[in-house]
Formats: structure tokens, sequence, C-alpha cells
């Protein structure tokens, strides 16, 4: 998820235990609890299904790679437009936030989509926490493509 | 002088003057009888010169007797001539003298055996009895000494006896007055112990009336203490109405916590589903660029608010938990009051009971007490009645002894006079009884 210059505040969010900074100019909602239908014979990642303004949404789960075989309400993270998009499981609600300057020397986490993770920056707020912009369809491809057993 | 003598001579005939001799010495005779008679029968002792004097008194008044008669004799021998008119004087004169001579021989042996007698006061001898007229003379003077000698035996035995018993009644008397010492003492003893116990009885009795009042106010104590009792049961049992009535009402207090606690988390709910739209609209507003920056104010606004007004439920709901702990907390220490206040209202009513019971002992000992403060009294009654006659028996006891002792002096006096009648009787010679 790239900077946009005319970009407003920046959103960011926990997913699968890393701190990723929410891409500004795409749509996002946050739901707190929503229905997930297992989806059978998903990919490891696939959460499952779930309904957005009467469309159908893949829910993609960065953090299990087991998907739960009945339906569960979960807070999730819709990137895009309904029918365009697809939600991620979040630990946490969005916040807004502050970020400050590079932080190449940063560790890149070992996630199964850490591939999608582009540069680290520090908080504003707190310069020893670092934000990782991330690109949102190389996230989603990452997810869907995983294996079952892939490291987290 | 016979002439004269003859003319003189008595008309009498000549036996009457043949006894005028004796007839004038019954009469010293019998003075002398009358006198041993008399000074036997005195209470007092007598000097023993007074039954000298009263023999000599005797015996001189029988000598002039007998001297008158001689002489009247000697001067006028036929005076008494048994036969007058007789035709030969010589041998008349000389046989008148024989008599005389005979006479007079007879009246000093008789007035020397009298002296004889009275000197010697030996009873046992004898008048010799002669055979002229003083022979009736003498016989009468021993018949008076045989029997005054048998009078001074029966004195001097009845002497004996009344010394000896008298000597009895002494040591009767003595021993009598010993007792009468003795008892006077015991009764004295005895009055003192009857007066200490009267005193001891009165105090029981006032102790036993202090007892009785005491115990009167045990009882009237007890009678309030049961009221209180019963006022404290009575006041127990409304408290525990009273507590149960706060319980039901802290109870239905914690449940309207409950209930706001619920109406909490709805709002609290709201509030989250608010501050997820707020964030959606801000997210929203970004991705909108410059366009949602106004909107994205609202948002913000929106957003803030949310999180204070979950922030004030999550304030009501920590609220609301702690009351709803101390109603928890409440209700069990009111179910602990309650149980404290049923134990004390069956505590109470126990107490009550035993004060029941014990105001019936106590009005039974308040009997038993009454009684023995008026048995008490009843024997200080007594007890003075009996100190009453113990001092009337220690009077009489005391006028015993008096006359006792009076008894015994006179019994003293009685066995002296006993012994000088014994000693005055012992001077004459008596000779056996």
């Amino acid at each position: 998820m790239a900077d946009s210059p005319s970009a407003g505040p920046l959103f960011g969010a926990r997913i699968g235990g890393v701190p990723v900074v929410l891409p500004s100019g795409m749509p996002l909602v946050y739901l707190a609890e929503v229905l997930v239908h297992p989806l059978a014979g998903a990919a490891p990642r696939v959460c499952g299904l779930m309904q957005m303004q009467g469309l159908p949404l893949v829910v993609l789960d960065p953090a299990e790679a087991a998907a739960s075989p009945v339906a569960r309400r979960l807070a999730v993270l819709v990137v895009g437009e309904p029918g365009e998009g697809a939600a991620l499981r979040v630990d946490e609600p969005p916040s807004p936030i502050a970020v400050g300057g590079s932080r190449p020397e940063a560790v890149r986490p070992a996630c199964v989509f850490a591939a999608a993770l582009e540069r680290p920056v520090a908080d504003a707020l707190d310069p020893d926490r670092v934000w990782w912009h991330v690109v949102p369809a190389r996230l989603f491809g990452l997810l869907a493509a995983a294996a079952g057993t892939g490291a987290d | 002088m016979p002439d004269a003598a003859r003319s003189h001579r008595s008309p009498e005939p000549p036996s009457r003057r043949r006894w005028l001799p004796l007839l004038a010495l019954l009469g010293p005779l019998l003075a002398l009888v009358i006198g041993v008679w008399l000074r036997a029968g005195m209470a007092r002792p007598v000097p023993r010169e007074f039954d000298a004097l009263l023999l000599l008194l005797a015996l001189t008044a029988a000598a002039g007797a007998l001297f008158g008669l001689w002489l009247s004799r000697a001067l006028n021998p036929l005076a008494d001539d048994p036969l007058p008119g007789a035709d030969a004087p010589a041998a008349g004169a000389g046989r008148a003298a024989g008599e005389v001579e005979d006479l007079n021989d007879s009246v000093i042996e008789i007035m020397q055996a009298v002296g004889t007698i009275a000197t010697s006061k030996d009873l046992t001898l004898r008048v010799p009895i002669t055979e002229n007229v003083t022979g009736a003379i003498a016989d009468a003077l021993n018949l008076l000494t045989e029997e005054t000698r048998r009078v001074l035996l029966n004195v001097r035995s009845v002497s004996r006896l009344v010394a000896e018993t008298t000597l009895a009644v002494k040591g009767q008397s003595d021993s009598a007055g010993k007792a009468a010492a003795r008892e006077q003492r015991e009764v004295a003893m005895a009055a003192q112990e009857l007066a200490a116990a009267a005193a001891a009885l009165e105090a029981i009795a006032a102790r036993s009336l202090a007892g009785n009042q005491a115990a009167e106010r045990a009882v009237q104590a007890t009678e309030q203490a049961m009221a209180a009792v019963a006022e404290t049961a009575t006041g127990v049992g409304r408290t525990r109405e009273l507590i149960r009535e706060t319980e039901k009402r802290i109870k239905r207090l914690g449940e309207r916590s409950q209930e706001i606690g619920q109406v909490v988390g709805i709002i609290q709910g709201i509030a989250e589903r608010t501050g997820i739209l707020a964030l959606n609209a801000s997210m929203h507003a970004a991705a909108a660029g410059e366009a949602g920056r106004s909107f994205a104010v609202v948002a913000d606004e929106v957003r803030r608010l949310s999180e204070s007004a979950r922030e004030s439920t999550l304030q009501i709901g920590r609220l609301v938990n702690a009351i709803r702990t101390e109603t928890h907390d409440t209700v069990i220490a009111m179910n602990h009051a309650i149980a404290q206040v049923v134990e004390i209202s069956r505590l109470a009513e126990a107490g009550g009971q035993e004060m029941g019971r014990s105001q019936a002992q106590t009005v039974a000992l308040a009997a038993d007490v009454r009684d023995i403060a008026r048995t008490a009294e009843e024997q200080a009654r007594a007890g003075a009645a009996l100190q009453e006659r113990a001092r009337i028996i220690q009077e009489a006891s005391a006028e015993t002894a008096r006359q006792l002792s009076l008894q015994a002096a006179e019994t003293r006096r009685l066995v002296d006079s006993a012994r000088a009648l014994l000693d005055e009787v012992g001077v004459f010679r008596l000779g056996d009884g």
C-alpha cells in the first residue's frame, strides 16, 4: 500500500500480528462482528464467505491457516468496493495513526505475506514502533495462494 | 403461955392441923417445878446461875416453912396434941419433948439431904423417910426429885435428839445453801445465755426481715427484667422484620442495578457501534480525499462522542458492578444480621424463661425467708418470755439463798442452844434412864 501525497489521515491496523498502514484512497470498512460462513475446499487462508450489501465477499485470515468448519462472527476489514475487494480478518479495529520517517533497518516479519510488505516507517508518537506499508493486491494474492502449512 | 397458946389454938380439927406443914412445903416445891418447867420451855439459853438460884430459892422456901413449923411446935408443944385434955401432963410433956426432938432431927436430916442434893445436883439421892410427920415431906421431896430426874432425863434425851437433829439440819442447810448458791450461779449463767440467745434471735429476725425485703426487691427486679426481656424480644422481632424488609429492598435495588447494567451494556454496544460507524466514516472521508475532509471532521467528532460514551458507559458499568457487589455483600451481611437477630431473639426468649423460673424460685425463697422471719420473731418473743422467767427464777433463787442463809444462822443458833441445854442438863446426876 503506497502512500498518496494527497491522501488524508492514515489508518493502521494489526493483521496476522503485523502492524500495517492501511492504504489510503481505497474504500475501507471495518465490521466488528460479521458472520463468516465456511467455504468447503477453500485455500487454508480463506476463512469463508461474508455478505456485504447483498454481495459475497471472500474473507482472508492472515493469522490462522486452518479455517473453522462452522460459521462464526469475526472482526474484518473490507478493502475495496463490495464485489471487487476482499475482507481481511484483523486483530483489532483500525485506528488513525501518524507516521514518521522510514525505518529501513527494521527486520521484516516472518509471515506468509511478508512479500507484500513494502517499507517500514516509524510511528510519529512512538519511534520504537514500526508500521509497514503493504500492497493490497499482493497481500490478497499471497494469502489466497498460501499453503495450509505455511509459516505465519 | 400454954393457956394463951391453947386459947389461940385453932379450932380446926387435928387431922387438918397435921397436914399444914406438908401444905407449907408444897408451895415452894410447886414453885420449883414451875420454874424448871418454864426454864425448859425457854427458847433462849439461860445462865446456869438462874437454875441454881431457882433451886436455892425453892429449897430456902421449903427450909423456911419447916423452920416455921418447928418453931411453932417448939413454942407450943401441945398445939397439935391429938389428945387435948389428957390427964397425965408430965408424961405428956416428956412425950412431947421426945417428939419435938425427933421432929427436929427429921427436919435437920431432910434439910441436910436437900442441901446435899442441891450441892451435888445428884438427883439419884433420896431424902430419908421417917416415921414422923416429916416422912410425908421426905416422901414428897423424893417424889419431886424423882419426877425432876425423870423430866431431866427426858429433857436430856430430847436435847440430844435435838442436838443430833439440828446438826443434821445444819448439814442439810449447809448443803442446801451450797446447792442454792450453785443453782443461783447456774440460773445466772442460764439467764446470760438466754439473753445471748434472745439477742441472737432478734438479730436473726432483723436479718431475716432484711432478707425478706431484699427478696421482695429481687422479685420486683426480676419482674422488671422479665418485662424488659419481653420488650427486648418484641423489639428484636420488629428489628428482624425491619431487616428482612430492608433486605428485600436491597435485593430489589440489586435487581435494579442489574437492569441498569443491562441498559449500560446496551448503551455501551451502541457506543461501540457508533465508534465503528465513526471509524468507517473517517476511513471513507480519508478515501474521499479533499472532498471528504469536512465529513472527516464530523466523523471524528462522532468518534470522540462514541469514545466518550463508551468510557462513560464503562465507568457506569464499573459503578453498577460496585453497587451490585456492595449490594450482594450487604445482603450477606444482613443475612448474618438476621441470623444474629434470630439468635438474640432465641436467647432473649430463653432468658425470659430462665427469668421466669428464677422469679418463681425467688418468690419461693421470699416465702421461706418470711417464714424464717416470722419464726425468728416468735422465737425472739419466746426467748424474751424465757428471759423474764429466768429473771424471776433468779430472784426466787436469790431469795431462797437468802432464806437458807438465815435458816443456817438460825440452825447454828439452834445447835448452840441444844448444846447449851445438854450442858445445863449435864450438871445433874441423873443415873441411867
